[in-house]
């Protein structure tokens, strides 16, 4: 395990020293939690009624229902968060160590393939986690302060918190295995990006699902999406365990 | 005692043989040479004997551990220099040694006394908190080889480590090596500079996709082409090949311009009758001296004699 914190350590501080992967990280969720504010404080005084119809939102009046279409809207970005940062990070980790060729020196050390692999999950998903948790926090904050008492509660419902909660790190988890298979067979931290854009569609899908009005993020809904997501994250992490063997990394990464 | 020994080792890429039926022993303390030419399978056969791919068939065994069984233990018993450096270019020259350090099992403390004893020994102290990534290639070349020694290995691997330095940067790693050799440790040395592996080696394998020669570099000159004695004249050196060439033991005479080489058995005693012959045919001799073949023609005689005999096959 020690060597985990190791790698952790190492990766921690390269990511400190990319302008560029801060950016990434930092920005989204920055923008996530700037843009509704504004639309809620400056746009939204219910004067338009939307013509989304969520059925979560039923039995609001006009001016909170309107508050509440913006505040569904946005409260879906942050689980689409916790897969864009992660695997933001995971492609500069894993292509940046293969485009630097630091990849064969680590591998001829000591270490364990667990603890190689541990290491640069946890560097992509710890900081995602934290980053959608306290922004998804500032959001849910800002809808205490600038909306209507009524509209917390029909916008952070149970089933977008047990998403919130506990999907995020398993989504975050997904991200990272497949953008470990991504970085298998690409060269450029690029490519691996808009590869891996691909991986939100399925919560794209739900989101627009939600906002169409005809699909209502419930608890029981939401923890079957969470049971769905175990075994699927499971088995992408064991399959880019099965990617990141010495053997394999060495004669057969592009 | 042996530091790597391989019977028959082997290894496929599907249909393609890049190391083929590799038996060697190489005794602790001996500097290796070896050399082939591109794509002869060299860092292929380094990455499994630095158990980092497998072979497909065959055994060996590295710093007393046999690969395939104890591969964690050989990875922590060798040091190694790829190819390339493989440095964090975002990561200071002292926390890129530092996280190896710990890599290999060094506790922080240990790992920190290595650190500077690698850094000051190679003259990097004064840039040790400098990003690696604005460091110049000779500079990255010796961080990464004082990475390959922090854990104080016995046997260390250097994949072509003067490769693309200046010539004062190369005397200095050449040195280095030396140093190494002389704390005992055995060195496998992957190069394409011969005078460099001529220098360094105590043992040289010619290897293309299997070992063609096994010798030390004084037997390999000798045993290729023989002893000899070369003898300087003034004016043209062929007029004399045919004088030479009626001495019975004479095996053979090249001239060029105005130089003769002339192969013989035993130098030391032949060489006053080849001079007296000489001088009675009335040639001007200016100096003999012994003839020495480079370790480059050696190499390039065994490699094209190689790649002919694949060719005829």
């Amino acid at each position: 395990m020690h060597k985990v914190f190791i790698i952790l350590r190492k990766e921690f501080s390269e990511i400190l020293q990319q302008r560029v992967l801060l950016y990434s990280v930092f920005l989204p969720p920055l923008l996530f939690d700037i843009i509704p504010l504004l639309i809620l404080h400056l746009g939204s005084n219910g004067t338009h009624g939307s013509s989304i119809r969520i059925p979560s939102l039923q039995g609001l009046t006009l001016y909170e229902y309107t508050q509440g279409v913006i505040g569904t809207e946005f409260s879906n970005f942050y689980i689409l968060l916790s897969m864009i940062v992660p695997s933001t990070i995971a492609a500069y980790s894993i292509i940046g160590e293969k485009s630097n060729r630091t990849l064969e020196p680590l591998l001829a050390t000591p270490v364990q393939r667990w603890q190689l692999l541990s290491g640069k999950i946890l560097a992509a998903l710890l900081p995602s986690i934290l980053v959608t948790w306290v922004s998804g926090s500032v959001f849910v904050a800002e809808l205490a302060i600038f909306t209507d008492a009524n509209v917390v509660s029909h916008v952070v419902t149970g089933g977008w918190l047990i998403l919130f909660i506990s999907g995020t790190p398993l989504l975050g988890l997904v991200a990272v295995s497949i953008m470990t298979a991504i970085s298998s067979q690409v060269n450029d931290t690029r490519t691996a990006q808009q590869l891996s854009i691909w991986a939100v569609v399925p919560i794209i899908g739900i989101i627009l699902g939600e906002l169409s009005g005809k699909f209502e993020l419930t608890v029981s809904i939401a923890v079957v999406f969470d049971l769905i997501l175990i075994p699927v994250a499971i088995f992408l992490t064991w399959g880019a365990s099965q990617l990141f063997q010495r053997e394999t990394i060495l004669t057969r990464w592009k | 005692m042996n530091s790597i020994e391989t019977n028959h080792l082997t290894r496929s890429f599907g249909k393609l043989v890049a190391v083929d039926d590799l038996s060697l022993a190489i005794p602790e303390g001996t500097v290796f040479g070896f050399l082939g030419p591109n794509g002869a399978g060299k860092t292929t056969t380094v990455r499994m004997l630095s158990a980092l791919i497998s072979p497909t068939s065959g055994s060996a065994v590295i710093a007393g551990y046999q690969l395939g069984e104890h591969n964690e233990e050989i990875r922590q018993s060798v040091g190694i220099l790829t190819e390339t450096p493989g440095l964090y270019d975002r990561l200071s020259a002292w926390d890129n040694l530092m996280f190896f350090g710990e890599m290999y099992n060094l506790s922080r403390e240990k790992a920190s006394t290595q650190v500077e004893r690698y850094l000051r020994l190679l003259d990097l102290w004064d840039r040790r908190g400098d990003k690696v990534g604005g460091f110049s290639k000779g500079m990255r070349q010796k961080l990464a080889i004082a990475r390959a020694l922090l854990h104080e290995p016995k046997m260390i691997f250097l994949d072509e480590p003067t490769s693309g330095l200046d010539p004062e940067t190369a005397k200095v790693v050449r040195d280095f090596i030396k140093v190494l050799r002389a704390e005992g440790r055995t060195i496998f040395l992957t190069t394409h500079n011969l005078p460099e592996a001529d220098e360094l080696c105590d043992l040289i394998g010619v290897f293309r996709s299997r070992l063609l020669r096994l010798d030390t570099p004084a037997n390999l000159r000798n045993s290729m082409f023989g002893s000899g004695t070369r003898v300087r004249v003034i004016g043209d050196a062929a007029r004399w090949v045919k004088s030479v060439r009626a001495l019975a033991f004479v095996q053979q005479v090249t001239a060029s311009e105005n130089i003769l080489t002339i192969s013989l058995p035993h130098p030391d005693e032949q060489n006053p009758e080849v001079v007296r012959k000489l001088v009675s045919a009335g040639a001007d001799i200016c100096a003999v001296e012994p003839a020495s073949h480079s370790l480059e023609e050696v190499y390039l005689e065994l490699v094209e004699n190689e790649h002919e005999t694949v060719t005829a096959g």
